[in-house]
């Protein structure tokens, strides 16, 4: 999302008189949201009480703070501002490794800490790493080990370090 | 300020709160060696452990793991051309280009003297400002605060990052986010979505967590940045202390520079480090050698950030106003031990307070002797793959978010924030003004109550408080100004544009 956008009003030859629909669609996309999220707070604070200004109710903060967060969402919508240069990224590889910590936090109350700790962490060093297998094996060892001794024994963690049968 | 600064090292020189110092120093070193991983990531990584520590020692060890990181990061900068950490980036301009000239001895050490300079100065000058600063502070009232707090808000988001309205938006929401749970006064539930869990508020180590820990990982697997060629540091000590010496009005300059502009709100390292590099380059006579390998390019913005770095916790200490994510989150450890900064903690802990301050003397001593001798083993780290490095992060951080209130939904709210960080990181959002929002969000409310109570509803009150108009007004002329530039920006008029006459 970082790219080389330009679409400054003193972006080179375009002179003065930039139409905010230059814009790209994508670059407005979190300040609509914001202004959405704004919305729904200012509702959700109008549905709690407002009060008055000598007595605020709950409602009267979430109100005002929403309020300010529609308008700047709504300005950021309207002109975001212009991105520097972009670098080259992958999602793809950005959501393996969200994919790969969804998994654990998954298995660990089923699997227990070592089991999760091995898998997660061999895949991660195999998958995202793309390293051969015996690095991730050994990798996973090292890691199921001694987070088991850090977070079980040192700092008592109360995780199940096996799988729970039955 | 003798007595009781010999009062805080009899505290900072029992062997425990000296570990804690080491331990600090040497972690803040490796944090700011190895990309991806920066002091606020650290020091949330290790706010759990803080439960179990005394509330002295871990402070001394999370002040010693950030200004530690300011010594670090310039490893990084020097020989890889990688900032470990933010406020070294400026140090890439020159200290890069130094060591491919051969120079890199003469950059480590001006960057590691430097810092030890800037950072004793620093230090000396807040044990001259804590009682002044205090009594000061101690005629603060709510309209004060606001004034403080709502400034603090808006210089974050002015000076944070590239877009004001971005930074602003992120303490908009940090403050939203600080709002979930009871209402403080009627114990109304407030954005809970009707999940019991959030009755308590969001957690501040899942928040953090998230944001720094799990979204920057994410951002680093999207970027996949690969660290550059390793220069090799070969140690011509004489030439390096040498070239040192010729930097010597550059490291003061960097230290007055960041000593002042660290107390602001929003200023502390980054921003120190920028300021300074400019003001070199701009009194100096061939200003054309910046960038070029200038070692006044270095010497100023080390300074600079370490100095801003020790002085950013004035505010912090004497206000309870944190100036930067870093600060924000000793704050939550603070808080969390059940003590409130501000200017009653110099009369109420005085141990705690001179204590932390003298640690910081010990610190900088530390850092000198680790940085010289040991960059060669701190250049080797350079080389620890990410994809070792990165699922440990993710695992600490899991873990950590568990042991909060060993529950699963908090470690649904770390997955959570953790993409918020990430899609925060992928559209220019900086993170910081959110997390400082989110802490001194409970202030900002508590003071606007307070002073629309004291005013019968209104904040007339306010005017007659002079501390607190000028902040308010700063704050509103801060808004103004960035409202003018984006209408600026807004062009109405579609104009054709054809070739040069």
């Amino acid at each position: 999302m970082k790219q080389a956008a330009g679409q400054g009003a003193q972006g080179a030859g375009s002179a003065k008189g930039s139409w905010p629909a230059a814009v790209a669609p994508a670059e407005r996309i979190p300040g609509l949201l914001l202004s959405l999220l704004g919305l729904w707070v200012v509702w959700q604070g109008i549905r709690l009480r407002l009060g008055s200004w000598v007595d605020p109710g709950p409602g009267m903060f979430p109100t005002v703070v929403g309020v300010l967060l529609a308008a700047v969402g709504g300005l950021l919508a309207l002109k975001p501002p212009p991105v520097g240069p972009g670098e080259a990224g992958s999602v793809w590889e950005a959501g393996k490794g969200g994919a790969l910590t969804l998994a654990f936090v998954v298995a660990l109350p089923v699997l227990g800490m070592a089991l999760s700790l091995a898998l997660f962490m061999a895949a991660w060093v195999r998958w995202v790493g793309g390293r051969p297998w015996r690095q991730a094996v050994g990798a996973a060892l090292v890691v199921a080990v001694g987070g088991v001794g850090l977070f079980r024994e040192l700092f008592q963690v109360p995780l199940p370090v096996w799988p729970a049968l039955g | 300020m003798g007595a009781q600064l010999w009062q805080g090292f009899s505290v900072a020189l029992t062997p425990e709160n000296l570990m804690f110092a080491v331990l600090g120093a040497v972690l803040g070193t490796l944090v700011g060696v190895l990309p991806g991983l920066g002091p606020p990531t650290t020091i949330a990584l290790l706010l759990p452990l803080t439960y179990t520590l005394p509330l002295t020692g871990a402070l001394i060890m999370l002040a010693g793991i950030f200004y530690g990181a300011m010594y670090g990061g310039s490893v990084t900068s020097i020989l890889v051309q990688l900032p470990g950490e933010a406020a070294s980036v400026v140090t890439t301009f020159d200290g890069y280009q130094m060591a491919l000239q051969g120079r890199a001895a003469a950059a480590l050490a001006v960057s590691a003297i430097g810092s030890f300079v800037a950072g004793t100065l620093g230090v000396v000058g807040m044990s001259a400002l804590a009682r002044p600063l205090a009594e000061v502070a101690l005629n603060f009232g709510p309209p004060e605060y606001l004034g403080l707090t709502v400034l603090g808000l808006t210089l974050v988001a002015y000076l944070g990052g590239r877009s004001f309205f971005k930074g602003m938006a992120m303490a908009l929401l940090g403050l939203l986010l600080g709002m979930v749970g009871l209402d403080p006064v009627y114990g109304t539930p407030r954005l809970t979505l009707g999940r019991l869990e959030l009755m308590d508020g969001i957690d501040f180590v899942p928040l953090t967590m998230g944001v720094f820990g799990i979204g920057e990982v994410l951002s680093v697997l999207h970027e996949q940045k690969a660290a550059g060629r390793v220069l090799k540091a070969a140690m011509d000590w004489v030439a390096a202390l040498r070239e040192t010496w010729a930097a010597r009005w550059a490291i003061l300059r960097g230290s007055l520079v960041g000593f002042f502009v660290g107390m602001l709100p929003g200023g502390g390292a980054i921003v120190s480090s920028l300021l300074a590099y400019a003001l070199e380059k701009r009194i100096s006579r061939h200003p054309e050698r910046f960038g070029r390998g200038a070692v006044e390019g270095v010497a100023a913005p080390e300074s600079a950030n370490n100095s801003g770095a020790t002085t950013s916790f004035i505010p912090l200490l004497l206000l309870g106003v944190p100036g930067n994510a870093s600060t924000a989150l000793i704050l939550a450890a603070m808080l969390i031990h059940g003590v409130r900064p501000g200017p009653f903690l110099l009369a109420d802990r005085p141990d705690l307070f001179w204590g932390v301050i003298a640690s910081m003397y010990i610190g900088n001593v530390l850092l000198l002797i680790l940085n010289l001798p040991l960059v060669g083993l701190l250049a080797r780290l350079l080389h620890v793959p990410y994809h070792y490095l990165a699922p440990v992060i993710v695992v600490l951080c899991v873990v950590g978010a568990y042991s909060v209130s060993n529950s699963l939904f908090d470690v649904w709210m770390l997955l959570l924030f953790g993409l918020l960080g990430y899609v925060a990181r992928r559209f220019d959002f900086e993170v910081g003004p959110l997390i400082i929002a989110f802490v001194l969000g409970p202030l900002v409310e508590r003071s606007l109550r307070q002073s629309l109570a004291m005013g019968h509803g209104s904040l007339v009150l306010v005017l007659h408080r002079p501390f607190a108009i000028a902040t308010l007004a700063l704050a509103a002329a801060l808004v103004a100004a960035s409202v003018l530039q984006w209408v600026r920006a807004v062009r109405w008029r579609p104009v054709a544009v054809g070739p040069a006459a």
